[in-house]
C-alpha cells in the first residue's frame, strides 16, 4: 500500500502553515520501515487542486491541515475520516488560500479518492506580521498530532523509529520553506 | 558481415555523414545510412579484415562533434531497405580535422608544418601560398613556417603582441600575463592552447572541454578558478574561451606550449608589434566561431552561430514576433509541424510568449502573457487593493522604509513589456536585491527555495491567460518580512517559476494532449533555470530545443 502524509497550509500566515511545518517535522524526526508499504511525505503548501494528480496515486492519505470547529479553542486537534467528518468541523474556516476540502471533494466525485484521514488543528489567529513563529497553543497541539500519526502508521504495519528525537516544531518552522523532504513522493 | 554504427547526433548538419563518407571512400568500403531526427545509423558491409581496418580508421579520422551524444556499434543481420547511399554535401567551413592535424604534425609528410594544406578528409582546399610577416616596417614573404612559428612564439613569450590573420578573422594575440597591467577588463577572450591544463585557469566540466575540442571549435563562457583569480591577472569572473581552430594557431601553439604558455588572450583589434598575414583567402571560406553553452545535463545550446540550414532563415522571417519566429524555427528543426507542442519563449531582450502550436488550431495560440505595470506606484496601489495586501505593504514600509522608497523610484517604462525577466527586475527593485534574481539564485547554496506565487487570474479558457503580478510580488515581500535572505528568495522565484511552467504544461495537456514542449530564448540557457525545469517537467513530456539554430537571435 502506498501511504501519503500531506501537509497543507500557508507558512506565511503563522499557525495557518502548521500542516506544512508538521510534515517537515515528522519527516525530520522519524524513519519509516515496511516491507509491504511505502510512506511518502509531501508539503502541499497552497497547491490545492494541483495536488490532485499526486493524491490519486496513493492508496491511503493523511491530510494535515487547519480546521475550524464549533465550541473549539486554539490548539484543539481533530482526527477523522474525510468521508465521515464530524458535523462541528468547518474546513472552510481557515483563512489561507487552500481549497483543500474542495480539492478532495473533486477527487471523490471522480471516484478516485483514496482512503483519506484528516488531522485537523485549530489555529490561534492570523497576525499581521509575517513570521514563521507558531503560537504556544499550536506548539502544544503538535504532541497530540504527532502521537496520532505515529499510532495510525503503526496500525498500518509501518515501523516508526526516531531518527532525530530532539528536533522541535519551532526549529522546523524556521526552515521548512527551504527544506527538502527526505521521504518525498515514492511513486 | 554487416556492422551497424549508431550515432545520436543532435544536429541536422551533414558533418558526421561527410566524414563517414570520406573515410568509407578512402577505405573503399560500401556504407549506407538511415537517418531519423536525432539518430543516424550507418551500415557497413565487408569481410572481417575490411571491417576491422574501417573501424580503426574511424577511430582515428572521425572528429569529435559537440552535437554527438552517444555512439554504439552492433552486428546487423541485414541493411534496412529504407537505407540510402552516403551523399557528401559541403555545408560549412570547419576547423582542421584529425587527418590534417596529423599531416602537418608528421615529419615524414610533404605537408609538415604547412598551415595551408589541402585535406581530402575535411574537404578543405587552400589557395594560400605563404605567410607575410611584418615587423618594424619590414615585410617578409615566407614559407619557412617552422621558423616563423618559433619566432612568433618567442616574441609572444617576450610580451609582444602579434596580430595574426586566421581562418576565422584577424586577432591580436598576447600572453595573458599582459592583462595584469589592464585595470579595466571587459570581455576577456582566451584562446586555450592546451586543454590538458585548462583547469589551471578555468573551471570547466568534462563536457565543456569536449565541446571546446570538437570539430566545431565553439566559444564558451567559463569561470576563472579561485586560485588563478588570486593572482589578480584576470579581474573578471567570466571569460570567453575557445580552442585552436585553424592550423596556423595549432602550429604556433606547439612552440608556445614549449614555453609553458597554455593560454593566449586575444582581441579583434588594438595595437600590435608584429603581424602575420596571408593572401588568396576567400571570405566565403571563413570558419564561423559558434558561441555555445553546455547545460548541466550536457545538452549543447547554440547561443550564436551562422551554421544552420538556409531554410531556417526563411521560416524565421515568416513571422513578426520574435517569440513566434523562434518557435517556428524550432518546430522546423525538430520536424514537429504535425505535432502539438507547447512553446515557451523566455528572453532577456524580446517579449516572452507561451504559445500552443497545433495544425488543428491553424498555427499558434497564445496561452499567457505577462504585463509590466506602468509604474511602481500603480503596482503598490494594486497590492493595497485588498485588506491583507494593504497590511502587508504597511508592514513592509515599517520594516524596510528605504527599500520601499527606492522601489518607488524604479522606472518600469524602460522594461520589456511582456517579459518574465522584467517582472524579476521589479522583484529585485522592490526587495532591494544586491544583484539580479538569476545571479542571486545561481549563487544560492540551498537545494530549495520558498514557494512564490506564480498564479493566473481566474479564467475558464486555457488561452490568453493573465498573470497575477500582485500575488507574485506579495509572496516575495512576505518572505522578506519573515527574514528570509535575498538569495534564498531569489531561488524561490526561479524554482517556483519552473513549477509554474510544469503546471501550465499539465493544464494545457488536459485540454489538448501534447506531443512535447519546446524551450527557446536565452533565459533557458541559464543552468539554474534549465536544471530546475528539467526536474519539474515530468518525464511524460519530451522537451525540444533548437538544434543548429541559436536559442535566440542576437541582432
Amino acid at each position: 500500500m502506498n501511504i501519503l502524509i500531506l501537509g497543507i497550509g500557508n507558512i506565511l500566515f503563522q499557525d495557518e502553515g502548521i500542516g506544512a511545518h508538521f510534515v517537515h517535522y515528522i519527516d525530520e524526526k522519524y524513519e519509516f520501515e515496511s516491507n509491504e508499504h511505502s510512506v511518502s511525505i509531501v508539503d502541499g503548501g497552497t497547491l490545492a487542486q494541483r495536488l490532485i494528480p499526486l493524491i490519486v496515486n496513493f492508496d491511503y492519505v493523511f491530510v494535515v491541515d487547519c480546521v475550524d470547529a464549533l465550541n473549539s479553542k486554539a490548539g484543539d486537534v481533530y482526527f477523522f475520516d474525510f468521508e465521515n467528518a464530524p458535523d462541528e468541523i468547518n474546513w472552510q474556516g481557515s483563512a489561507h488560500e487552500v481549497e483543500m476540502l474542495q480539492t478532495l471533494n473533486m477527487i471523490e466525485m471522480n471516484g478516485d479518492l483514496p482512503t483519506t484521514k484528516v488531522i485537523g488543528v485549530i489555529p490561534k489567529r492570523i497576525a499581521d506580521d509575517t513570521t514563521f513563529e507558531l503560537s504556544d497553543e499550536i506548539i502544544t497541539a503538535v504532541d497530540t498530532m504527532e502521537h496520532t500519526i505515529v499510532k495510525e502508521l503503526e496500525k498500518l504495519d509501518i515501523k516508526v523509529s526516531k531518527r532525530k528525537p530532539d528536533i522541535t516544531i519551532t526549529e522546523i518552522a524556521q526552515i521548512s520553506y527551504k527544506r527538502e523532504i527526505l521521504n518525498d513522493s515514492r511513486i | 558481415m554487416i556492422l551497424e554504427y549508431k550515432f545520436e547526433y543532435i544536429s541536422n548538419n551533414n558533418t558526421l555523414i561527410n566524414f563517414f563518407a570520406n573515410i568509407a571512400k578512402k577505405e573503399d568500403i560500401n556504407v549506407k545510412l538511415t537517418k531519423s531526427n536525432n539518430e543516424i545509423n550507418f551500415y557497413v558491409e565487408g569481410d572481417e579484415d575490411q571491417l576491422l581496418s574501417f573501424s580503426d580508421k574511424l577511430s582515428i579520422d572521425l572528429p569529435v562533434s559537440m552535437f554527438l551524444k552517444n555512439t554504439s556499434v552492433d552486428v546487423a543481420q541485414e541493411i534496412p531497405t529504407n537505407s540510402t547511399e552516403l551523399d557528401i554535401k559541403k555545408e560549412y567551413n570547419l576547423s582542421f580535422c584529425p587527418t590534417c592535424m596529423n599531416e602537418v604534425d608528421n615529419k615524414n609528410s610533404n605537408n609538415y608544418y604547412n598551415p595551408f594544406t589541402t585535406c581530402e578528409m575535411c574537404t578543405d582546399t587552400s589557395n594560400i601560398k605563404e605567410l607575410i610577416i611584418t615587423q618594424n616596417g619590414n615585410t617578409e614573404h615566407t614559407k619557412k613556417y617552422e621558423e616563423v612559428f618559433e619566432k612568433l612564439a618567442n616574441d609572444i613569450n617576450d610580451g609582444l603582441k602579434v596580430k595574426i590573420k586566421t581562418l576565422s578573422g584577424v586577432f591580436v594575440f598576447e600572453k595573458i600575463d599582459n592583462l595584469k597591467e589592464q585595470n579595466e577588463q571587459k570581455d576577456v577572450n582566451l584562446l586555450c592552447l592546451n586543454l590538458i591544463n585548462i583547469s589551471n585557469v578555468l573551471v570547466a566540466k568534462k563536457s565543456e572541454v569536449v565541446a571546446l575540442a570538437s570539430i566545431e571549435k565553439p566559444e564558451l563562457e567559463l569561470r576563472i578558478n579561485e586560485v588563478y583569480k588570486y593572482k589578480n591577472i584576470i579581474k573578471t569572473d567570466i571569460v570567453n574561451v575557445r580552442y585552436l581552430n585553424d592550423l596556423i594557431l595549432f602550429l604556433l601553439s606547439k612552440h608556445l606550449i614549449a614555453h609553458g604558455i597554455d593560454f593566449l588572450s586575444y582581441s579583434k583589434d588594438g595595437s600590435f608589434d608584429i603581424s602575420a598575414d596571408f593572401e588568396g583567402f576567400d571570405e566565403s571560406e571563413k570558419i564561423d566561431i559558434p558561441k555555445i553553452k553546455v547545460l548541466d545535463n550536457d545538452r549543447v545550446v547554440v547561443l550564436d552561430s551562422n551554421n544552420y540550414e538556409n531554410k531556417l532563415t526563411t521560416l524565421y522571417e515568416k513571422f513578426d514576433e520574435e517569440s513566434q519566429k523562434q518557435s517556428i524555427v524550432l518546430l522546423g528543426e525538430n520536424d514537429l509541424f504535425k505535432k502539438k507542442i507547447l512553446n515557451f519563449f523566455n528572453s532577456s531582450k524580446y517579449d516572452d510568449n507561451i504559445v500552443l502550436y497545433s495544425n488543428d488550431l491553424g498555427g499558434f495560440l497564445d496561452i499567457l502573457k505577462y504585463t509590466v505595470p506602468n509604474s511602481m506606484q500603480e503596482l503598490f496601489d494594486e497590492i493595497s487593493d485588498d485588506e491583507t495586501g494593504g497590511k502587508l505593504l504597511i508592514n513592509f514600509k515599517k520594516h524596510f522604509p528605504e527599500c520601499y522608497k527606492n522601489a518607488l523610484k524604479f522606472d518600469t517604462s524602460v522594461l520589456t513589456k511582456n517579459s518574465l525577466l522584467s517582472l524579476w527586475k521589479i522583484v529585485s527593485a522592490v526587495l532591494d536585491f544586491e544583484d539580479d534574481v538569476i545571479s542571486l539564485a545561481s549563487a544560492c547554496m540551498l537545494e530549495k527555495g520558498p514557494r512564490i506565487d506564480y498564479k493566473l487570474l481566474e479564467q475558464e479558457e486555457i488561452y490568453n491567460k493573465t498573470f497575477n503580478l500582485v500575488k507574485f510580488i506579495k509572496s516575495g515581500i512576505s518572505f522578506k518580512l519573515a527574514g528570509v535572505e535575498n538569495s534564498t528568495i531569489s531561488l524561490g522565484y526561479i524554482e517556483s517559476y519552473t513549477h509554474f511552467v510544469a503546471n501550465i504544461i499539465d493544464e494545457v495537456n488536459e485540454e489538448v494532449v501534447l506531443d512535447g514542449v519546446s524551450l527557446s530564448g536565452d533565459i533557458f540557457s541559464h543552468d539554474i533555470i534549465s536544471t530546475l525545469l528539467h526536474k519539474s517537467i515530468t518525464k511524460n513530456y519530451k522537451i525540444f530545443y533548437n538544434k543548429d539554430f541559436p536559442i535566440q537571435i542576437t541582432k
